[in-house]
């Protein structure tokens, strides 16, 4: 009764009932594969729902968490591919259509979390900008270009500290922001405040995207 | 060279020049490593070293692909001879795909992967000598399989944005912890099949185990094609 599975082993049962046996293995691998594959992987991960399960399993509120990813990604797969990523020379004076925003917000890291805010903004709008932390944290000042591979950042600066300010441009259009994480084995708060011609701000946790809308000034 | 292996070959010839038409998509590499990786100027052996073994520990597929090849494998110097040619196989395209600057799609090569898995299974099944009456020569197949999990590896490593400064000491060392990192896995993976084996259950569910390993295949094949499809 075991032998039949020993790859060297001649048959002891019918060859034709050894074939039935694997077909039906080979066939129910791949049914139960593409059952699971459209009941949960594609409404979790992509936020597809075939068979209705997702909703059901409250699954697809899970992919709303990546599907905005997924969305970006096909946004910026129909958007023209970024022409040349050479940073912008404003001049004096660089006139602005959109109104000024301005933005103040703080958050709670505890012991090695990190965090990421960015901004929407055009190619060559500009922002003033200062945060302070009460804790040391590891930051990384990045944009990420409209249209650029999925997972593709530019990094502005990247260092260790407890504050920094500046002036920025954006050298693309796209979203431009922070990345922190906190050093400290305590709990810290970061204070961001700036002023700038960006459309909104997405806060991106762990537990997804959160998106802040700005009021004008 | 007789028709199944033409077809064999032309078959992988067409899986080489879909995988190569597509671009580089980002996955798999943590916001943290990857802010980490970008920030290195210069060889940083050690955490190379630590990133390559991680993605080998952590990473299911290519796991599920050396149990299945491991399974029928009692001696040991059979386990050394195959796990040398998977490992033969995946330095030569890591290597190769990071240095030579080839972007694979990850989507395309991860379903390949998980194909490589289906694969191993149905042989530990008896199926291709039960269905076709040949079966394809296992150390090649270890071997070509292998090359696809290299370029798999390259993906990863290409996610993060590498200076060219000390490009090649820190490639080898992710090859070295990618090695590392199997060697580990396989420890656990032999001790466990080698104590399984001599339960008097092991042969029993051998088949449906196989079984199991073919549906985790078709699974990583279905959500990386998915992910190729709808995320273009």
């Amino acid at each position: 009764m075991t032998d039949e599975i020993m790859p060297d082993s001649t048959t002891r049962l019918a060859l034709a009932e050894q074939r039935a046996r694997i077909a039906v293995a080979a066939a129910g691998a791949m049914l139960v594969a593409g059952v699971l594959l459209m009941a949960t992987i594609l409404p979790a991960e992509y936020g597809v729902d075939p068979l209705g399960t997702g909703k059901l399993l409250g699954l697809t509120s899970l992919a709303k968490a990546n599907a905005p990813a997924v969305g970006e990604a096909a946004a910026a797969a129909q958007a023209p591919p970024p022409a040349e990523l050479e940073p912008t020379r404003p001049g004096a004076n660089t006139p602005q259509t959109i109104a000024l925003k301005q933005d103040t917000v703080t958050f709670k890291l505890g012991p090695f979390e990190g965090i990421e805010y960015k901004y929407r903004m055009e190619k060559g709008a500009g922002m003033v900008y200062s945060w302070t932390s009460t804790g040391k944290v590891r930051f990384d000042f990045h944009g990420e270009p409209m249209g650029a591979p999925k997972g593709y950042a530019e990094s502005y600066e990247m260092a260790e500290g407890q504050k920094a300010a500046g002036s920025f441009f954006a050298p693309t259009t796209g979203i431009h922001g922070w990345f922190w994480e906190n050093l400290d084995t305590n709990d810290i708060t970061i204070t961001l405040t700036s002023t700038g011609f960006y459309a909104s701000a997405i806060e991106f946790t762990p537990d997804g995207q959160k998106p802040h809308t700005l009021p004008d000034r | 060279m007789n028709s199944r292996q033409r077809l064999l070959l032309t078959g992988l010839a067409l899986a080489a020049i879909v995988v190569f038409e597509g671009v580089a998509e980002a996955h798999g590499v943590s916001r943290r490593d990857a802010s980490f990786v970008e920030s290195i100027r210069g060889a940083a052996i050690g955490p190379f070293l630590y990133l390559g073994a991680k993605h080998m520990v952590t990473g299911y597929d290519h796991l599920l692909f050396l149990v299945g090849v491991i399974f029928f494998l009692y001696r040991l110097k059979d386990v050394l001879l195959y796990v040398s040619l998977f490992t033969i196989g995946h330095s030569l395209t890591l290597l190769g795909g990071v240095l030579g600057g080839i972007h694979a799609n990850a989507f395309i090569i991860d379903a390949i992967i998980g194909l490589s898995v289906v694969y191993k299974g149905f042989e530990n099944i008896n199926g291709f000598q039960t269905f076709f009456g040949w079966t394809p020569n296992t150390r090649m197949a270890v071997l070509i399989f292998g090359l696809f999990h290299g370029f798999g590896l390259a993906t990863k490593l290409q996610e993060l944005a590498l200076t060219k400064d000390g490009l090649v000491t820190n490639i080898v060392s992710f090859n070295v912890g990618v090695e590392m990192g199997q060697m580990l896995a396989l420890t656990f993976v032999l001790i466990g099949l080698t104590w399984w084996r001599t339960r008097p259950g092991f042969l029993r569910h051998a088949f449906m185990t196989n079984t199991l390993l073919m549906t985790g295949g078709f699974l990583l094949v279905g959500y990386q094609l998915s992910g190729y499809m709808l995320t273009k």
